[in-house]
């Protein structure tokens, strides 16, 4: 089983060496915010405090956004041997697979997946094929279950489970291509017995619901989610 | 701000014939139906109850010189496949002008099948950018439904590199959703069936949480003003399409619709957008700001 931990580019300045030891690689960027795409100098500060792979993560793009993934990708793929991307944009995987076929290792991401596990697994298992992909990434029992049948494997995500997201954000209070301070900080914590069932995370433009790592003959990977002190 | 070169249609969600009737006589240029034999993102009193009421809309629609339209925007078990292929084929045999999509597995069915029809891409599949629109126009789409948070700089590449592919909206400041609506798995209506007469769970996204500080927090969306401001800006840019979802309680898709055929004349007489925010304001005063009332009612 592979440990891997997530960061998110502005908690680079938040861990040590010591913290990331043992773990098999690090994600870098963000699922939800596309303003958590991380820049050649993030890769560079993870290089300094932590010497495995890295695995970019990326969100649903706006097209600005999106022109950013690309340069990335031109970037990487020209030097990286081994770039493995989670992806959770349509445009994204499209551009992946035309202009970089068979150069990149593209994972499905939570947003896709929760889209995408539900339909039928010869459609799911021929869409892997086609677009290069070996793993897809998931947080709770029902996906796991909606996946029987999935040719693939799963990298599987703790403490946390996604719940729901804006591209509104509740910290900007503007959409997320506007332009960003990074000003979402550490996660809060939200309750209300009457409406929820338990406590809801609010983290950037996110919303999780605590979790627990469970076995699954899938589950060939756990993602741990970095959590920064309040 | 002169008016846009090509009238935006209208587009009307019914749940039977006389709904359909309704609305195609007052102002929609096209209808969309559900029905239980193909599965569709609704809860069970949104969809028609018989293929007969279907035909007869299809004709009326027709008569009309307007469209009526299949909905099958859920993700459909493999079982279903046979099913809903067979009635959406003998639905476009009858003259059925096309079907509303989410799922990539069934529109590579219905296609594989030999299926030859106009197909739209529900807002649930989320496209906001123009690469995505090349994934699914490659895949079939003839037609997007415009995700509500998407923001008109955002929305011109889009237009701009669309290729032929039609663009439809809601209209935002009378239907707008919080948060990305097929990505959330919080409580609310949506996901439950009606019990007549009994109030459904509310929002989770409407509702009061309490930060640890005792402040009351609630996931926020833009004004009205701003809901105004773009989707004047998206129909200038030349959307094709606005939308009047289905819903339960008809007397609500009654208002909803009405004031939707009064903001888009507003729009279509070409008022520059100060006024229009003005008077948008004012109307969308009138008629629900967000989401669906859940309590059933009918026409």
């Amino acid at each position: 089983m592979e440990r891997t931990i997530s960061l998110a580019p502005f908690e680079l300045g938040l861990v040590t060496a010591e913290r990331l030891k043992g773990y098999d690689a690090v994600y870098l960027g963000g699922e939800f915010c596309e303003n958590r795409l991380p820049s050649p100098a993030d890769y560079k500060r993870l290089a300094a405090i932590f010497p495995g792979r890295v695995v970019t993560v990326t969100s649903i793009f706006s097209e600005r956004g999106l022109g950013r993934a690309a340069d990335l990708l031109k970037k990487h793929l020209g030097e990286q041997k081994d770039f493995e991307i989670v992806v959770n944009d349509w445009g994204l995987l499209r551009l992946l697979k035309d202009k970089y076929g068979g150069k990149a290792r593209p994972v499905l991401g939570r947003l896709i997946i929760w889209e995408i596990a539900r339909m039928d697994k010869a459609f799911l298992n021929s869409f892997c094929r086609e677009y290069g992909i070996k793993s897809v990434e998931a947080d709770c029992e029902p996906v796991l279950k909606q996946l029987s049948g999935y040719k693939g494997s799963v990298n599987y995500h703790a403490p946390y489970r996604f719940r729901s997201t804006s591209r509104y954000c509740p910290h900007l209070k503007d959409f997320v291509s506007s332009p960003c301070a990074r000003s979402c900080g550490a996660p809060v914590r939200l309750k209300n017995p009457k409406v929820l069932g338990e406590d809801l995370f609010l983290m950037g433009n996110a919303y999780f619901t605590p979790n627990r790592p469970v076995k699954h003959r899938l589950i060939r990977r756990t993602v741990e989610t970095f959590i920064r002190e309040p | 701000m002169k008016k846009a070169d090509k009238r935006m249609g209208l587009t009307v969600g019914v749940r039977n014939f006389r709904e359909a009737e309704y609305f195609l006589n007052r102002g929609a240029d096209e209808v969309y139906c559900g029905i239980p034999q193909v599965p569709n993102h609704g809860v069970k009193a949104e969809n028609f109850g018989s293929l007969e009421d279907i035909h007869r809309t299809i004709d009326i629609a027709h008569a009309l010189k307007k469209k009526a339209f299949l909905v099958a925007n859920d993700i459909f078990p493999h079982k279903d496949f046979p099913k809903a292929a067979k009635t959406a084929a003998a639905l476009v045999e009858r003259g059925i002008d096309g079907v509303i999509i989410r799922d990539m597995a069934i529109l590579d069915y219905f296609r594989k099948k030999g299926l030859k029809t106009h197909f739209t891409l529900s807002t649930l599949a989320l496209c906001f950018n123009s690469g995505s629109l090349g994934f699914f126009r490659d895949r079939g789409i003839s037609r997007v439904v415009l995700p509500q948070q998407v923001t008109p700089e955002e929305a011109k590449p889009l237009f701009r590199n669309r290729k032929g592919v039609e663009i439809e909206l809601f209209c935002l400041p009378l239907f707008y959703e919080t948060n990305l609506n097929p990505l959330c798995s919080m409580w609310c209506p949506c996901g439950q069936e009606i019990v007549p007469g009994k109030a459904p769970r509310p929002f989770t996204c409407q509702s009061d949480l309490y930060r640890p500080d005792g402040e009351i927090f609630r996931m926020p969306m833009p004004d009205t003003r701003w809901l105004l401001s773009t989707l004047y800006d998206l129909y200038h840019l030349g959307a094709d399409m606005m939308k009047v979802a289905r819903g339960p309680n008809i007397e609500e898709v009654i208002q909803v619709f009405n004031t939707t055929v009064y903001i888009t004349k507003l729009l279509e007489k070409g008022i520059s957008k100060e006024l229009f925010l003005h008077e948008g304001a004012r109307a969308a005063k009138q008629a629900q700001n967000y989401g669906k009332n859940y309590i059933f009612s009918a026409l």
